[in-house]
């Protein structure tokens, strides 16, 4: 018996000094990140004064993209995000939808409304993919493609649309996603201007939901009613505004949304496409570039802006919340286990050295340290290991140090882009940024535990998230 | 020393309430800003109701200048310049409101302030004045002024006020990146001669010296820009040793080439004077540059020659050895006054690179019928599976099924029955079933078509034949259907 | 690929083995400096036993075990207000340790502050009524304050719990003005 109890109390040491190293190096980061972003974002909202878009719109210099749009079993929202894709405004645009072997309707209504005509065109599979049934197209509308293929998944469909394109860049966008009118030629500034070929540029993914959308436009930015939605809008600023901010300004980005992301087409070729070993490709694939430029000793650069948005739809019930946090956390996990050399390798530099470590140990399986915490801590109380009046201090701390960032998040939307005009909106903002760390937090952290579990049980199962089309 | 627990506590509930109290500054800070927004815009708002029209109406001429200029005048405050300079900037003039506005923004003191503050020539702003004033931070720390000498740039680029571009050109070298790509883009806007040399020579620093900020493709955006009689001094840029230099200035130049010919079919090159220096290097030199980036841009720019040695060296490089010199040599050929190479355009068609052979396909369409027919020619004759795919491809995206299927309609033995049988028998048939798809206006079209095709022998004819035309229910067709798919003997004729 | 091969699976492995490390050899801890001091304690060694607290006190300096066996020891060598320092901080640490309170209440009898000895040793309650020790410790405040007869019976019940209790026994002959051994007659003869 007293052998146990020395085990369970060396035990408890142990986990408790992992914890609190949890605690202090995590935080640290997010602390940096924040003080780097703040300063990142706000110099370049006012860098933006000077920028103007007209010069990339008017040049002959500019580079023409494909917009590929993969898409299964979209038929509530495919025609809305098509039609604000061709308005986009940028010089030259191409369209290509991979419809991925739909069940539903898709294809048949965007073939009814753009009178698209099934033709037999040529497909040079450079990237394998599932079988194509079919390319639809209309001639006096060139610049869109529509290909029905096969389902593969969307890493198989994203590849069967770089298979057409013909463009030197392309851009991912999510089949439920609408952008901006100028969002592509925002997205494309960097690359232009960048003096380093900028293989990967990404942009802000904003919550859609609560928002009036009318001809694939948002037309009016309101936040969303219900808690849980507005939660993730919270979310969102933080994650985009401080964490990839900051990752991009180091130069450790390991993400890039590909909800809505340009890439040059060329190099995405060359390390073999959108993956499918992975629930989340678009992750996958920066990484592997990471790879690949190691590899061919080539100088890359990947990029993150915060004023291109596009507006996406996130989940409005907790069912569907889990699927997604599962997958993103499940996808984590994959890639950076298929990619674990690159852990603690001086030939990846600070990616190798700091950015996968953080992700890691902090992102990935400080989901599970901190889910057990909340199991192991109370249990170190009962046992008279730690005073109870100091782990109610730290559990104090890091919810107080949780809601600086999430304020300074809706700070940072505040000095910069100010998309939610109204007071009210403004305070519901900055009272959900403070108690997201009650309640919604811990919720997260329990889908993310489970995907971690679901990563270490071998699941590679992709959850749908389907969308209700809860914009007005 | 040791850490005792106490002092623990009190360090943990200090941080605490240092967060929380930190977290009620940001909230403080957020409605502060929002406060203070809210207040400038608006001023903002107020100042663009009252004076908006006024500026509008100088600049069209309903107001006289003088009037505006007084009223303009009236607004006051600390921000009165950076509040001037909103108003006046806000909407892109035209080009005839260009010179009132230049000469407006003079008047008000505008164009001094920002040449000053390019220049660098601002003076430290005291910490209240920095603290009203928008631009006063940026005056006052240092090393944020490039964010004001940027705007102020860009503010003379966006009047385009020529007499500013020797600052602009001196800021080309400015340390801060940010002010050297927008001083570019001025300069590029005003299209002063006299500032061509300095983005050239900094196009040259820019591949000689790889560790600058300043992109390559921002220098060349404001190179194209230019007029076209600046492209002389590139002369000594497509003569440089780098071979990225001379490809750089000889995409500049073709862009200059090819903006002017948009507007002018007839364009040449060298029957511009002072350009014969210019063609004569594209003709003799460039067109044989080891560097086959530098010959696939000198082919656009040889196909606006007027001299007879262009057609043979445009033609050479169809021979090129490397695949997307051919490439730009087809493009450039995709004129309807080079209709006359279409035999030499056409043997593109038979190329390795399935660009090129793309690029032939438009070009022969670019030639217009005779180009077509020609097309249509070599699709029926030719061996060449990949050209033939190509010609197919570009057929059904370019539109031209309907109009295939219409001639076939209208005479059963012409080449584009021939053409639309090939293309039965390569399997593309998705868009000619789509045309003859069930509905009433296709009726005739239908009845035409099955009798002109039904008596071709081709296996695969009946094959789609039957989801076509077994379905309908037009009397008039339907017993054609099967007249159609019945057995053929070998010579050709039903029985 | 197997985890020990990954070098995420490496990396893990090391980190439990670097935590383990510190953990079971590294780690500075008070347990055998703390038992020595107990020894020494028990053998009234007490500037030894100090010396060794001292030690374990530099290592861990909120284990309120050290800091109570460290007043203890003050007390001995007649050192009440080090000793005073010492308990007050291990009672806020451990409000309820019964031998923090027992040395706290003594050393605050030793300095004459009654109210506080009879509140701390109020906190032992009826649980430590069978201690000796709590007995002896009422026993003498009482005595203190001048109630010769609760003294009296406190100390009769140390006695009834440690027959030979020197102290005790000396307690009662100063209350009763007896010499000799303290007996229940001569208490009662004493008494009468």
């Amino acid at each position: 018996m007293e052998l146990w109890r020395e085990i369970f109390i060396h035990g408890m040491n142990m986990f408790n000094l992992i914890i609190v190293s949890y605690f202090f190096i995590g935080n640290g980061v997010y602390t940096l990140l924040m003080v780097l972003s703040l300063a990142t974002v706000w110099l370049y909202n006012r860098r933006l004064a000077y920028q103007s878009l007209d010069e990339i719109r008017e040049s002959s210099v500019t580079p023409p993209v494909t917009i590929v749009i993969p898409a299964w079993n979209e038929e509530q929202i495919v025609l809305e995000t098509t039609s604000s894709v061709l308005r986009t405004d940028y010089p030259e645009v191409e369209v290509v939808v991979v419809d991925d072997g739909s069940t539903d309707s898709t294809l048949r209504r965007l073939v009814e409304h753009f009178h698209l005509i099934k033709m037999d065109l040529i497909y040079r599979p450079h990237l394998p993919t599932k079988p194509v049934r079919g390319f639809y197209m209309n001639p006096d509308m060139p610049n869109l493609l529509v290909v029905s293929k096969e389902r593969g998944g969307k890493p198989d469909a994203l590849n069967a649309g770089i298979n057409m394109c013909r463009t030197p860049y392309f851009c991912t966008l999510d089949a439920d996603s609408i952008l901006e009118p100028d969002a592509l030629l925002r997205l494309m500034r960097p690359v232009i201007h960048s003096p380093v070929n900028t293989v990967a540029s990404g942009g802000i993914v904003r919550v859609m939901n609560g928002c009036q959308v009318r001809d694939g436009r948002v037309t009016k930015v309101a936040l969303p009613k219900s808690r849980l939605e507005r939660f993730q809008v919270v979310e969102y600023l933080r994650s985009f505004l401080f964490g990839r901010t900051g990752w991009d300004l180091l130069g450790g980005t390991l993400i890039v949304s590909g909800a809505f992301a340009v890439f040059h087409r060329e190099t995405v070729m060359e390390v073999g496409g959108f993956s499918q070993d992975t629930v989340t490709e678009d992750m996958d694939l920066i990484v592997q570039m990471h790879h690949w430029a190691v590899k061919n000793k080539r100088r890359l650069k990947m990029s993150f802006t915060s004023d291109p948005v596009c507006w996406t739809e996130c989940p409005a019930t907790l069912k569907m919340l889990g699927k997604q946090r599962r997958r993103w956390q499940l996808g984590l996990c994959q890639t950076l286990w298929k990619h674990s050399e690159m852990l603690f390798n001086r030939k990846y530099g600070l990616v190798g050295n700091f950015s996968f470590p953080f992700h890691l140990y902090v992102e990935a399986l400080g989901a599970v340290v901190e889910f057990l915490g909340y199991f192991m801590v109370p249990l170190a109380i009962i046992f008279a290991m730690v005073p109870a009046r100091l782990y109610l201090l730290f559990v104090l701390l890091s919810l107080a140090y949780g809601g600086l960032l999430s304020i300074g998040a809706v700070l940072l939307e505040e000095l910069t882009y100010r998309r939610y005009p109204g007071y009210r909106d403004l305070a519901t903002l900055l009272w959900f940024a403070f108690i997201e760390n009650i309640g919604y937090r811990q919720l997260v952290l329990y889908y993310r535990f489970e995907g971690v579990l679901r990563f270490l049980t071998g699941s590679r199962h992709w959850e749908k998230v389907t969308h209700v089309g809860v914009a007005q | 020393m040791p850490f005792l627990i106490e002092h623990v506590t009190v360090v943990v509930f200090a941080l605490f309430t240092f967060l929380l109290l930190g977290n009620l500054f940001l909230v403080g800070i957020v409605i502060v800003r929002r406060k203070r927004r809210q207040r400038f815009f608006e001023r903002l708002d107020a100042l663009r109701e009252r004076y908006g029209p006024v500026i509008a109406g100088v600049l069209s001429g309903r107001i006289a200048y003088e009037q505006g200029l007084w009223e303009l005048r009236e607004i006051a405050g600390t921000d009165r310049l950076f509040m001037l300079e909103r108003l006046c900037l806000e909407n892109r003039p035209a080009s005839v409101e260009e010179p009132v506005l230049r000469r407006l923004c003079e008047d008000l003191g505008l164009v001094k302030t920002w040449q000053e503050r390019l220049a660098g020539q601002m003076d430290k702003t005291s910490l209240r004045r920095a603290l009203m004033d928008p631009p006063g931070w940026f005056i006052r720390v240092r090393f944020l002024s490039f964010l004001i000498r940027s705007k102020s740039a860009e503010n003379l680029g966006l009047i385009r006020h020529g007499p500013s571009w020797p600052l602009l050109a001196k800021a080309l070298e400015d340390p801060s990146p940010d002010l050297q790509g927008v001083a570019a883009r001025a300069l590029a806007a005003i299209r002063h001669p006299g500032s061509f040399p300095a983005l050239v020579e900094r196009l040259h620093k820019a591949v000689l010296e790889p560790g600058l900020l300043l992109s390559v493709r921002t220098l060349k955006s404001a190179l194209v820009g230019f007029p076209l009689e600046c492209a002389r001094e590139l002369l000594p840029s497509l003569r440089h040793a780098n071979p990225r230099i001379r490809f750089l200035a000889a995409d500049v130049v073709r862009e200059m080439v090819e903006r002017e010919a948009a507007g002018n079919p007839d364009f040449c090159l060298d029957q511009q004077s002072g350009n014969e220096e210019l063609a004569t290097a594209f003709l003799t030199k460039l067109a044989f540059d080891v560097n086959p980036d530098v010959r696939a841009q000198a082919a656009y720019v040889i196909a606006c020659l007027a001299d007879p040695r262009s057609g043979p060296v445009l033609l050479g490089l169809l021979k090129d050895s490397v695949w997307f010199v051919r490439l730009h040599a087809v493009r450039a050929l995709a004129r309807e006054k080079f209709a006359s190479h279409a035999g030499r355009v056409e043997t593109a068609l038979r190329d390795s690179n399935w660009r090129v052979r793309e690029a032939a396909v438009r070009a022969l369409r670019a030639f217009g019928p005779a180009g077509l027919d020609r097309l249509m020619a070599h699709f029926l004759t030719t061996e060449d599976r990949y050209s033939q795919e190509q010609i197919a491809d570009e057929f059904q995206r370019a539109g031209l099924i309907p109009q295939l299927v219409a001639q076939c309609a209208a005479d059963g033995n012409g080449q584009e029955t021939a053409v639309l049988s090939r293309l039965v028998e390569m399997g593309k048939t998705s868009y000619i079933t789509s045309l003859l798809d069930l509905g009433e206006g296709n009726r005739e079209l239908r009845r035409q078509f099955l009798r002109n095709l039904g008596k071709k022998s081709a296996p695969q004819i009946p094959q789609w034949v039957r989801p076509v035309a077994l379905p309908v229910p037009d009397s008039g067709i339907r017993p054609q259907a099967p007249s159609t798919l019945a057995p053929k003997h070998p010579n050709g004729t039903k029985g | 690929m197997p985890p020990f091969k990954n070098r995420i699976g490496l990396s893990l492995l090391m980190i439990l083995a670097g935590v383990s490390l510190w953990e079971f050899c590294l780690r500075p801890v008070t347990g055998p400096t703390f038992a020595a001091a107990v020894n020494e304690y028990r053998n009234h060694n007490y500037q030894q036993s100090l010396k060794l607290l001292h030690r374990a006190y530099e290592i861990d300096p909120n284990n309120t075990s050290v800091l109570t066996l460290m007043g203890w020891d003050y007390l001995k060598t007649r050192q009440p207000d080090r000793a005073l320092q010492k308990f007050s901080r291990a009672h806020r640490l451990a409000p309820h340790s019964a031998d923090t309170i027992l040395g706290y209440a003594d050393t605050e009898i030793t300095l004459e502050h009654y109210q506080h000895a009879t509140r701390l040793l109020g906190l032992l309650g009826h649980e430590k009524k069978d201690s000796a020790d709590v007995e002896m410790a009422w026993g003498a405040l009482y005595q203190l304050t001048g109630r010769d007869q609760d003294a009296a019976r406190e100390f009769e019940r140390v006695l009834a719990l440690r027959h030979n209790d020197a102290l005790a026994m000396e307690n009662l002959r100063q209350i009763y003005n007896l010499e000799g051994s303290v007996s229940p007659a001569s208490l009662r003869r004493g008494s009468g």
